[in-house]
């Protein structure tokens, strides 16, 4: 600086600093995010808070708005989605065979894009106190003082319409609903990998005979509902749930469960406390499938992955599981057991 | 002296990157800020419509449920009679709010419940009264009385509140219209 103010290094260091400032502002404003889809907005809220250190996670809200997908013939969903803004998806075809394939696609796709914007599992996405005195539960579960937080990624509805399309013996459009076949034989749009492929890390292929035989187990014939919901949730360890089901050996990634059976790295690391307490109370509440009456594969699978989480560290890893699950969205009291640590997101 | 020189010198510089740090953290709480509570007051929106939607189809003598997913701790949701002394935006009409307050409303709640003088009583009821004003969403409706009640009865130490929370869980609450066109909303707990 010269005695008569400031050096023209200065000034121009400073204009180019507010020039910048600026130039910031105006992406923020112009790429106005409510033009944004649904979707995108999540998915950015998502990457945005697990891109920051845990004691800052709480201040970065997750703007994920649960989808409303109203499966019909033509008619709406009134009773369901009364009020709220949702999406239509006329699943008529000239034969059941057909309507059945669209309502399988649909699931799936929601299923995916759950765990897909999520972050599959691998960031750590809820770090708010845990406030519940759930000591006994979390010493079972062996949790860092961390109840299970959810995310209600989307609900799809069947319309009255539809919810009449069930007569096991003709084989009405529900009747031929098999979402766990669908993602056992067709592929994620835009990949190579079918569905079970990519949740399970390319550990497992297709469900063994030993699987589709307890699909039809007394205990996984679920009664089936007329809302679903796909829900994601995700708790915390103190220890790497893999390497510790492993006896120190260490794998980790995705697996398929539900009821009975696991696939997948869970199907090795099932004595583990956590992950058996999780299948534990799905198989008891029962995660269900999308019929109007109960039948058999009424139960659909849900995906999981265990093991330490990719985020900004501040002193050491961080540990845990997180799942997608297909869940009765009538069923309030399991909804809430699930995600006793609360509910984030926009109903 | 010298530092004191280097200080002299810089003092502008220092000042302009001061005040630079002040607006940007400022600047960054704000934005935060807005978007916490447009999540929230979006969500507060959709859940007073679609209660509105299922209240408009009942007709007398009906009742209906509604699952909703809840917000936070510090939202509830409170009906006034049309001849109650309710929020302005209420007009003399019957009407139901979801609305932000300070602390969980089973704080005041419980403070309504304890025997209170007068004088305090009015002062929670005026607050109530002032959050939903202020910080809340309202929808006047044609029935004559509304009561929003949220209680536990199943077990020994059970409780009976005038206002609903809306927690973050999902919530099922159960609402009717008598014949006396009493609406009533229910949550238990």
């Amino acid at each position: 600086m010269n005695k008569r103010g400031l050096t023209a290094r200065e000034i121009i260091i400073t204009l180019l600093a507010i020039v910048g400032f600026v130039i910031v502002l105006f992406f923020v404003f112009a790429f106005n995010i409510e033009q944004r889809s649904q979707e995108e907005i999540c998915r950015i809220s998502v990457l945005k808070r697990g891109s920051v250190f845990e004691s800052t996670q709480a201040y970065i809200p997750l703007q994920c708005t649960t989808k409303k997908i109203c499966l019909s013939l033509g008619d709406k969903c009134d009773e369901q989605f009364l009020g709220e803004d949702s999406i239509n998806e006329d699943v008529s075809s000239p034969t059941n065979e057909q309507s059945a394939k669209k309502i399988e696609k649909i699931s799936a796709e929601e299923m995916y894009n759950c765990w897909s914007i999520m972050g599959e599992g691998k960031l750590n996405l809820f770090a708010d106190k845990f406030e519940f005195n759930l000591k006994d539960i979390s010493d079972f579960l062996k949790l860092e003082e961390r109840a299970p937080k959810c995310v209600i990624c989307s609900r799809i509805a069947l319309s009255p319409e539809l919810k009449k399309r069930t007569n096991v013996e003709k084989k009405d459009i529900l009747d031929l609903v098999d979402v766990n076949n669908y993602l056992q034989t067709e592929l994620v749009p835009g990949s190579t990998k079918t569905y079970i492929n990519t949740f399970t890390d390319r550990q497992v292929n297709a469900f063994p005979a030993e699987v589709r035989a307890k699909f039809n187990q007394p205990d996984n014939q679920k009664k089936g509902t007329d809302e679903i919901a796909y829900i994601f949730t995700q708790l915390k360890t103190a220890e790497d749930p893999a390497t510790a089901a492993m006896n120190g050996a260490t794998i980790a990634g995705g697996f398929l469960f539900g009821g009975t059976y696991s696939l997948g790295m869970l199907g090795k690391a099932i004595s583990h406390p956590i992950i058996s307490g999780i299948v534990g109370t799905v198989a008891i509440g029962g995660t269900a499938g999308l019929r109007a009456l109960g039948a058999y594969n009424d139960q659909q699978v849900s995906a999981g992955h265990c093991g330490t989480y990719t985020q900004v560290s501040e002193d050491k890893a961080k540990y845990g599981c997180s799942f997608v699950m297909p869940v009765d969205y009538n069923n309030v009291e399991f909804i809430n057991n699930l995600c006793s640590g609360g509910i984030e997101g926009n109903p | 002296m010298r530092k004191k020189a280097i200080v002299r010198e810089n003092l502008l510089s220092i000042i302009i990157a001061v005040i630079g740090l002040i607006l940007l953290f400022y600047g960054a709480w704000y934005l935060i800020s807005i978007s916490t509570d447009n999540q929230e007051q979006k969500a507060a929106q959709t859940i007073i419509e679609k209660v509105e939607a299922k209240i408009n189809l009942l007709e007398a003598g009906q009742s209906t449920e509604l699952s909703t997913q809840g917000i936070n701790e510090n939202w509830f949701i409170k009906g006034w009679d049309e001849n109650e002394d309710s929020p302005d935006k209420c007009l003399f009409k019957t009407c139901l709010c979801i609305c932000k307050g300070d602390e969980p409303i089973q704080n005041r709640e419980i403070e309504l419940q304890s025997n209170l003088p007068d004088q305090n009583t009015n002062r929670i009821l005026e607050e109530i009264k002032n959050n939903c004003q202020d910080n809340g969403f309202c929808r006047k409706f044609e029935s004559e009385k509304i009561s929003t009640h949220w209680g536990n009865t199943a077990g020994s130490v059970g409780y009976f509140y005038d206002s609903i929370p809306v927690p973050d869980k999902l919530l099922k609450i159960k609402i009717s219209l008598d014949e006396n066109s009493r609406l009533t909303l229910y949550y238990e707990d």
